[in-house]
């Protein structure tokens, strides 16, 4: 008994050090290292499979698009330059001579692969409704296997000529060829393994990037090291991200403090507000989205446009915002900061806050509404329901927003919450009364928000149904000149927010802690995180 | 016979001298032996006062667990006080507001920043009135000029400069402190403590009643119906029972504490049903049972009347030790984030609310755990001291 | 006893049948599915998505293909992890989990064993006190509050251990601590009543009553029948911490498979979650075998009581 005792005693202080004897190998000291914490396992990061940020944050430093956007400004990429003919339907991509990271040519012929591939169904990208909203010829009717890809409006005219043919004049599409799902692959390394396989196995993978993979531990971390072939090599000065998968925020943060981390893509969000008074290396991003709460309009409850006015006026979006305390905007209307319109100037500063003060000063007017609505002090008005789906941010913003309801209506409000995937569900069915929604835009355009509330939209969770704002919107999307396709845009909101079939709250921000040492990177606003120019200086 | 030599005898001596055994019940006995373990009885006092705490204890306020002060959010138990003039006394948040307090630890009110310079690191606070205006200065320690200052923080207030806070007192308004919107920390651990208490009691309830009837038909049975029966028993032991806790949570969706009862309530029953069949198998070959059968006692009445009593010792034993794990159980499930519906917390949620600001507002976290803590010592060893106490076999003069 | 064994080995293949059937048409009933994201993917799209996974098969059908696959050892791609398959997750996860689990039970038995018996041995003394105590006191916490607090100070304040991840012998320890916590304290005191018990069985007093020191009486004779229920309860246990914990794993940033118990529910991958299931099912049926093997060799009464049955 006591023999086996020891010798297990002994085997439980030996094994650890016997099976890690071997320590990871030191850094070589001229070597340029970049470690980053991305803060999840990306489900995916082949461009035209991708859906979600964390794999946009790998692939923005992996691939390279037609152009380049960072910070809403689009740049040319692979693309040198790009002429739209005058009736605005043809747009043509010169491409730059450039090579693959396995030292191949990288011609237009690749994009029209990676393109073609994206959108078919046999690809089964999530994002391939994206095609949509591109109007490209074909583009949606193909994605639903109704064409087939070869009728796709896109065409490789030469090794470094591509043609784009649409069915309207769509400004945005130049920008929308930055974001991830249009960057291009290479056919021989997609079809080397399964669907999406090559992405993650270094030893089949290829990209045209500042950077390449060459390692990926499935719930650990992957590895990026500089790309020679890149075209721009000369100017990348990183010769190796290490990059972590830590969901734990507070156990990332702390290891950010201890020097483990140059870059975190989260950190606790009780830490936001010291970090923003402390810490210059902070960053805060406006995002293009908003987050709201949806009327259900099919409710008799909801149908008194002064209700909702009152529910509306009854929210302090300012305390609400002091306590995420991520730099979010209040949110008067449902564009947020960051769309220049035709005359240049911000959407959200002409469009105004349309009577409705983000603070608490109209608290007594939604108290009169109210009372004119015939429920004084919420007297009579039924009981509901607030739905979110499961998040501790969520709950806080439902929290609030119960208690001013509570406090200054009078109105009897319990929160529900539902896992995302049943809350999705519950939404998309109108199975509720109060819910919440957030929507963040993929292309930069205002009508990425305002189209999800024409009728028989997706994502119309209120059930908004006004011929007045489907005209509007629907003339802004056939607009020929700017002028046109903002003013419609400008009367489109102007209607959402009369008739408020939503409350919007705040505009979503996206934060980031670099550490001193990091320089020069930069953000995309529909990408993500671009370390190709940027320097570690420990 | 001469009468005198006979004497009467006073009766009652004579029984004061024989001695006799009190006799005792089973009840008696127990409560008797279980006097003697201290630590029971202070796990017995733990419980008894963890009660009281969340079921009288809101009954003393008239705050709700669900009032909110954004103004005083995040305000800590105790209060290092900046002593401004005679009377003013400020206290500083960790992320930077300024709140008056008095002397006695009263929070009063919260200055509004009327002026910031983030790059030089000073804030200009003032009160509703104006009359006050306070300037911070909290570059110290921060910008490269400044680093090894003995103190990070200057606060000015009519020209004087104030670089220590002089004065330690609790918080009058906010006993635990409070939380990110200004919530009453005590009233939430209070209302916590009905929470997860309920969500423990009614779920170990439920585990008892089907553990206890499933149990006893099994061992009672025998032969197949006890093999089936225990055969599926084995089943349920070998699925990851906390993935079913959660498939339940999310089909039922989150609708109070009711969802949280049901999910743990069938699905640890198991545990139990076990325990009493081992009981039961061992008595029902004892000769008082084969009495009731051959006197023609039904087979629930012998269940009800004669096996479950015997066996009530162990059974106790095992719900007071069911009860701090279903506590335990509810507050990973709400780390998942499945718990209990907003804004009703329970001790899990507080906890895991309170875990990501655990560098800033570390008093967030440590008194819902202080909560679990003493729940669960309590119980526990409430439970090591009655399982001495209701032993039989322990049943000795 | 060979038929024995025989028999008991295909009555586990049949649990982890069951158990993967039932699991398999519950995980099926709740609402939702494995593309349903941040942005909800329109109907159409959503049908093509799935035709590619043979979700839109008919129920039955994707039951047998995926009974199919068990057998031949194929547990189908994962659905939150393109390209990735389901075996390519365990593979790269279960070494991870299994050895911070080796260690948790290594922990459980040499401390929880003995401090169990030495707390008998001194029933009712201050040391006993003191030691049950110190055991309760570990079942106290949630995992999620200590492993948390082990990170802020150990790793933060103190920055003697790494803030996460398995990177060497140190960084074992707070994973260890979080994940054997509570069935630490509960075998010692499980072996603490067990062996009270035996303490006062005839035969120990006859052991003493013939003249064996007291060492060689509870050594020889009181371990080794005190230790039959922790065996019983450590099976599930050994179970259950080699399969993870998605408290632990989180916290600790360990690339295991204990997260993909919460994480495959909410993303509704459904390979992984029968994945997670028939291994935990698998390891569980084994250990329950384990055990009694263990039981055969350990008390002989055991062994007759089976062959009279």
């Amino acid at each position: 008994m006591k023999r086996t005792l020891i010798l297990a005693l002994l085997l439980a202080f030996i094994m650890p050090a016997a099976l890690f004897a071997a320590a990871e190998a030191e850094a070589v000291e001229e070597e340029m290292v970049l470690n980053w914490n991305l803060g999840a396992d990306p489900k995916t990061i082949d461009p035209g499979l991708n859906g979600a940020t964390d794999g946009g944050d790998i692939i923005a430093n992996t691939f390279e698009g037609l152009v380049v956007e960072r910070n809403g400004v689009v740049k040319p990429g692979i693309a040198k330059s790009w002429d739209v003919s005058a009736d605005g339907k043809t747009i043509t991509f010169h491409l730059r001579e450039s090579k693959w990271s396995d030292g191949s040519d990288l011609t237009a012929h690749d994009f029209e692969y990676a393109w073609k591939r994206a959108l078919a169904p046999e690809t089964a990208s999530e994002y391939s409704w994206l095609w949509e909203y591109t109007n490209v010829v074909n583009s949606t009717a193909a994605s639903m296997g109704e064409v087939p890809v070869d009728e796709v409006g896109v065409k490789a005219l030469d090794d470094y000529t591509l043609e784009v043919k649409l069915v309207a004049p769509t400004p945005y599409f130049v920008s929308l060829t930055s974001f991830y799902h249009f960057g291009p692959v290479k056919q021989s390394a997609v079809e080397a393994g399964p669907e999406g396989a090559w992405a993650k196995d270094p030893s089949i993978y290829v990209s045209n990037g500042p950077f390449v993979l060459t390692s990926y531990v499935i719930g650990d971390g992957l590895t990026l090291e500089k790309n020679p072939y890149f075209w721009d090599a000369a100017n990348v000065q990183i010769d190796k991200i290490n990059v972590k998968f830590i969901d734990e925020a507070s156990t990332a943060y702390t290891a950010y403090n201890a020097g483990d981390f140059d870059f975190l893509n989260d950190v606790p969000p009780a830490e936001v507000p010291k970090l923003i008074a402390e810490n210059p290396e902070y960053y805060i991003f406006p995002l293009l989205g908003t987050y709201y709460y949806n009327f259900n309009m099919d409710l008799d409850m909801f149908q008194d446009a002064n209700v909702r006015r009152a529910l509306a006026l009854s929210i302090d979006r300012e305390q609400i915002v002091e306590v995420l305390a991520g730099g979010q905007v209040p949110a008067p209307g449902f564009v947020p900061p960051g769309f220049p319109d035709h005359n240049g100037e911000d959407f959200f500063e002409t469009a105004g806050n349309y009577g409705i003060e983000t603070d608490d000063s109209q608290f007594a007017e939604a108290k009169k509404l109210l009372a004119e609505a015939g429920y004084p002090d919420g007297k009579g008005f039924p009981k509901f329901v607030l739905m979110y789906n499961t998040s501790e941010g969520h709950k806080l913003v439902a929290e609030m927003v119960q208690e001013m309801w509570k406090t200054n209506l009078g109105l009897d409000v319990s929160l529900e919450n539902q896992e995302w995937a049943v809350f999705q569900d519950t939404r998309k069915a109108g199975d509720y009364e109060v819910s919440r929604g957030g929507w963040i835009t993929d292309f930069l355009d205002p009508s990425g928000l305002l189209a999800i509330f024409t009728e028989g939209n997706a994502y119309n969770d209120p059930n908004f149904n006004n011929p007045a704002y489907d005209a509007a919107m629907n003339r802004a999307l056939t607009a020929t000149t700017d002028a046109e396709h903002y003013e419609a845009l400008y009367e489109a909101q102007d209607i959402l927010m009369t008739e408020l079939p939503v409350v919007p709250v705040y505009h979503y921000t996206d934060a980031m802690l670099s550490s001193p040492a990091v320089k020069g990177w930069s953000r995309s606003q529909l990408s993500g995180t671009d370390f190709r120019y940027a320097t570690v200086n420990r | 016979m001469d009468a005198s030599k006979f004497v009467i005898i006073d009766k009652s001596t004579l029984i004061d001298t024989e001695p006799v055994r009190q006799s005792l019940t089973y009840w008696q006995d127990a409560w008797r032996r279980l006097k003697k373990h201290k630590p029971a009885i202070a796990g017995l006092i733990g419980v008894i006062f963890i009660i009281l705490f969340g079921f009288a204890g809101p009954l003393l306020s008239s705050v709700s667990y669900s009032d909110q002060d954004v103004d005083f959010a995040n305000l800590p138990p105790v209060l290092n006080l900046y002593q401004m003039d005679e009377d003013i006394y400020v206290f500083l948040t960790n992320d930077y507001k300024l709140i008056q307090v008095s002397r006695s630890g009263m929070v009063l009110e919260k200055y509004k920043r009327i002026e910031q310079d983030p790059v030089n690191k000073i804030y200009t606070y003032a009160n509703a009135a104006r009359d006050i205006e306070v300037v911070l200065d909290f570059s110290y320690n921060l910008l490269p000029g400044k680093m090894d200052s003995p103190y990070d923080y200057t606060l000015t207030y009519n020209n004087s400069v104030v670089t220590e806070s002089t004065r330690r007192v609790l918080n009058k308004k906010y006993p635990f402190g409070s939380d990110i919107v200004g919530r009453n920390l005590l009233i939430r651990v209070m209302y916590g403590a009905r929470i997860s208490l309920t969500v423990a009691f009614v779920a170990s309830l439920v585990n008892l009643f089907i553990g206890v009837f499933y149990g006893s038909i099994s061992a009672y049975e025998g032969g197949r119906t006890d093999i089936i029966m225990m055969r599926i028993v084995d089943l349920l032991n070998s699925i990851p029972l906390i993935l079913y806790v959660i498939l339940i949570m999310v089909v039922f969706g989150n609708r109070g504490l009711w969802t949280m009862i049901i999910a743990l309530g069938s699905v640890y029953w198991v545990v139990m049903a076990r325990l009493v069949r081992g009981q039961v198998l061992s008595l029902k070959e004892q000769e008082f049972v084969l009495a009731a059968r051959a006197l023609g006692v039904s087979r629930n009445k012998i269940i009800r009347n004669h096996l479950i009593p015997n066996a009530i010792g162990p059974i106790i034993v095992s719900m007071t030790m069911m009860i701090p794990s279903a506590v335990f159980t509810e507050s990973f499930i709400s780390f998942i984030g499945l718990g209990v519906s907003a804004p009703m917390a329970s001790w899990g949620t507080l906890a895991n609310d309170a875990l990501s600001g655990l560098l800033s507002y570390p008093y967030q976290l440590f008194f819902p755990s202080l909560a679990i803590a003493v729940t669960m010592l309590s119980f526990n060893m409430l439970g090591d001291g009655l399982r001495d106490a209701l032993d039989p076999r322990l049943r000795k003069g | 006893m060979g038929r024995y064994f025989f028999r008991r080995f295909l009555y586990s293949l049949l649990t982890i049948w069951l158990i993967a059937s039932v699991t398999f048409f519950m995980m099926h009933a709740i609402p939702g599915g494995p593309f349903t994201r941040e942005k909800a993917i329109p109907d159409e799209i959503l049908r093509v998505i799935e035709a590619k996974y043979n979700l839109d098969a008919p129920l039955y059908e994707q039951y047998f293909d995926y009974l199919k696959g068990l057998v031949t050892f194929d547990l189908g791609p994962s659905f939150q992890k393109v390209g990735t398959s389901v075996n390519d997750l365990i593979v790269a996860g279960f070494p991870n989990t299994a050895k911070v689990g080796f260690f948790a039970i290594l922990a459980i038995i040499v401390i929880g064993v003995p401090v169990g018996i030495v707390s008998a041995l001194k029933q009712n003394k201050p040391l006993d006190y003191i030691v049950m105590f110190g055991a309760t006191l570990g079942v106290t916490i949630p995992s999620f509050v200590i492993a948390t607090v082990y990170i802020y100070i150990f790793a933060g304040k103190l920055g003697w251990v790494p803030p996460f991840g398995l990177r060497n012998a140190v960084s074992y320890i707070g994973p260890m601590i979080a994940l054997s916590g509570y069935s630490l304290s509960f075998v010692a005191r499980l072996t603490r009543s067990s062996m009270l018990e035996i303490l006062r069985a005839d035969y120990i007093q006859t052991a003493r009553a013939n003249g064996l020191s007291e060492y060689s009486v509870i050594a020889k004779h009181a371990v080794k029948n005190a230790v039959i229920p922790v065996i019983t309860y450590l099976g599930p246990t050994i179970a259950a911490i080699m399969t993870g914990s998605f408290v632990v794993e989180r916290i600790f940033a360990i690339p295991g498979i204990g997260r993909y118990f919460v994480e495959s529910v909410t993303n509704r991958d459904y390979t992984t979650i029968m994945a997670v299931t028939v291994l935990y099912a698998t390891i569980y049926v084994f250990m329950v075998l384990l055990v009694d093997i263990a039981y055969a060799l350990v008390d002989p009464r055991i062994r007759f009581e089976k062959e009279k049955a």
